[in-house]
């Protein structure tokens, strides 16, 4: 098995199983209270109840399911000599959970990946996985959001592999579509640093990345 | 529930493990791709060719695929290169060469089947065409038009000649006024070169390595398999010459003690690439090794190692496969993919030719970089 395929598989798991769990209980609990939720399912209409104008109370969730360009910005640090990334424009994908601690605020973790190819003709993906916290606010049927990430990174290139951390910042648009379904544009700006260290610090870079894309949100 | 934390749990077990063995701190992935340049320039004058020879000569580069083509030196690189003109011939010929020599520039211009010879062309200059010689020069009273010129080399100035011979040797010859002279040196080996080092000549032959005159030599068994690539240190104080043999083994000797080799084995014998190419790269103080196939293809014959010496020591500074010392990346990046022919350093302008067969992949076959690697390897 090829590292990056076992990296996905595991990268998926932990994901999966995390949101699982708490949505497990999640229903376990609903049914037990007489289903006083209601399921999100019918397309938004004319003067349908979207509920208050700050959904983002504590204890709801949602995922998102993000598809978006990566833009490579430019690349510096250790002994480069330009700031120029040589990579064409390439693609990722998010998909992210988020649970409300406090009105309006969200912690929770995202898993990305992204595709760029080199001017070589050489593919390089970034996977990473990040923990996310974001402030949520609404002129409904208009949501918005601001978040910051942080976490870590695995980059494969040309069967070289290598690991570290990784930020994000940014935020996004998105309009309620249903009492269930968001859908909106987001932005997010990805700071990749390399490290490396000893006699190999010259290899040192940082890497800019800006990903602009679709966000799909659903409401738990 | 806690079936679902105890499967995340393994995941992140597998996860970190798998990452932890991909995890090369040695190797710079942003850094890498910052070296890459455009390589699918189907524009490229030697997209998807093998380039054989290269020079230098009057103002221009000259490169060979089947026919030469030549840029000035002042341009970029990949900039104006245009098909060399062959006296009579025009543009529709073949060729081995061409090389520089004694103030000329000569090529040796070979029919469609590639089994004789029509002429040993030269120029004086860059500006003025090919011309044939004439009279057409024998080769140890042999007709030109009788042999199979395998191969031209230059080497302090003088031009000489590998022939194929009706017996199926590789007989080395020198040109000795307007005709070629033996240098003495035959057998059934190719041989892939001559140099031109404190005051002798080097060649090599099968598994061993000729240094003295043009008629004149001395032999040493070097190495340990037949040697496929010759090439000298004539900057540093102490003079070096160096061979690279089919079975990946790098030998190294001082002038001063042509009978004392020291070898390393540049990459793993399994992957069986000979040492197709070398040169030597004084600002660095390294043997760049080209790896090439020795018979049929397999996958891994590809690209090239750097060979750090000891100061001005015939030793390498590595001596296990796959050490740092061994493995650099300072020229890894794009050009790697391809089977490597041949390297031309450039010493004025500090540039890295490399020659490389690109017939099999959708690259160009000639890239260039600065000795130092800051531009990346460019296509030609």
């Amino acid at each position: 098995m090829k590292p990056s395929t076992a990296a996905v598989l595991g990268l998926a798991l932990i994901l999966v199983a995390g949101p699982a769990g708490r949505l497990a209980a999640q229903e376990s609990a609903g049914s037990q209270a007489g289903k006083a939720t209601s399921k999100p399912s019918a397309t938004i209409g004319s003067g349908a109840d979207l509920g208050n104008d700050t959904p983002f109370t504590v204890g709801s969730q949602l995922i998102s399911i993000a598809v978006a360009g990566q833009t490579p910005l430019f690349t510096f640090g250790g002994d480069a000599t330009t700031t120029e990334t040589k990579l064409y424009l390439g693609g990722s994908f998010t998909f992210g959970y988020q649970y409300f601690v406090a009105r309006s605020l969200s912690i929770g973790g995202a898993l990305s990946g992204s595709y760029n190819l080199s001017i070589g003709g050489y593919s390089f993906f970034t996977l990473p996985l990040t923990f996310k916290t974001a402030y949520w606010w609404s002129i409904l049927p208009f949501e918005f959001s601001v978040n910051a990430e942080i976490g870590g990174y695995m980059m494969r290139y040309d069967g070289n592999g290598m690991l570290g951390p990784i930020t994000k910042a940014g935020g996004g648009a998105y309009y309620r579509i249903s009492s269930g379904w968001s859908l909106g544009f987001e932005a997010n700006y990805w700071f990749v640093p390399e490290i490396h260290t000893g006699d190999s610090t010259k290899f040192t870079r940082f890497g800019n990345f800006l990903e602009t894309g679709l966000t799909a949100v659903y409401h738990l | 529930m806690k079936r679902a934390y105890s499967t995340a749990a393994l995941g992140l077990a597998i996860l970190l493990s798998v990452l932890a063995s991909s995890c090369d701190n040695t190797n710079g992935i942003l850094s890498q791709i910052q070296q890459e340049s455009v390589t699918n320039a189907s524009d490229s004058k030697f997209y998807r060719a093998s380039v054989e020879g290269f020079t230098k000569f009057d103002g221009y580069y000259y490169a060979t695929m089947v026919a030469a083509y030549r840029r000035p030196t002042g341009n970029a690189a990949g900039a104006g290169w245009a098909t060399v003109s062959m006296g009579d011939l025009g543009t529709s010929y073949l060729c081995k060469g061409p090389v520089a020599a004694g103030g000329k520039l000569y090529a040796a211009v070979k029919n469609v089947a590639d089994t004789s010879t029509l002429g040993i062309y030269s120029t004086t200059s860059s500006s003025t065409d090919f011309a044939a010689l004439s009279p057409a020069p024998n080769f140890g009273g042999t007709a030109l038009a009788s042999v199979n010129v395998q191969a031209l080399y230059a080497a302090n100035d003088k031009l000489f000649a590998v022939v194929r011979d009706s017996s199926s040797n590789y007989v080395l010859y020198y040109l000795n006024g307007t005709n070629f002279t033996p240098t003495g040196i035959s057998g059934s080996s190719f041989i892939p070169g001559v140099v031109y080092a404190d005051s002798n000549y080097w060649t090599a032959q099968g598994t061993t390595v000729y240094y003295g005159a043009t008629t004149s030599w001395t032999a040493h068994s070097t190495a340990s398999d037949t040697i496929t690539a010759i090439t000298a240190d004539t900057t540093s104080t102490a003079n070096r010459v160096f061979v690279g043999a089919k079975d990946s083994h790098v030998y190294a000797a001082l002038t001063s003690a042509p009978t004392s080799w020291s070898g390393i084995q540049a990459w793993n014998s399994d992957d069986s690439a000979a040492v197709k190419a070398l040169v030597y790269l004084p600002n660095n103080n390294q043997v760049v090794a080209g790896r090439g196939m020795q018979g049929s293809y397999t996958s891994t014959y590809y690209g090239y190692y750097e060979l750090t010496m000891n100061g001005t020591a015939a030793s390498f500074s590595g001596s296990v496969i796959g050490s740092s010392g061994l493995l650099q990346k300072k020229y890894d990046t794009t050009a790697k993919y391809l089977f490597v022919n041949g390297f031309y350093y450039d010493s004025a302008a500090s540039r890295l030719f490399i020659l490389e067969n690109a017939s099999m992949r959708k690259l160009s076959g000639l890239w260039s970089t600065a000795e130092n690697g800051s531009d990346g390897w460019t296509t030609e």
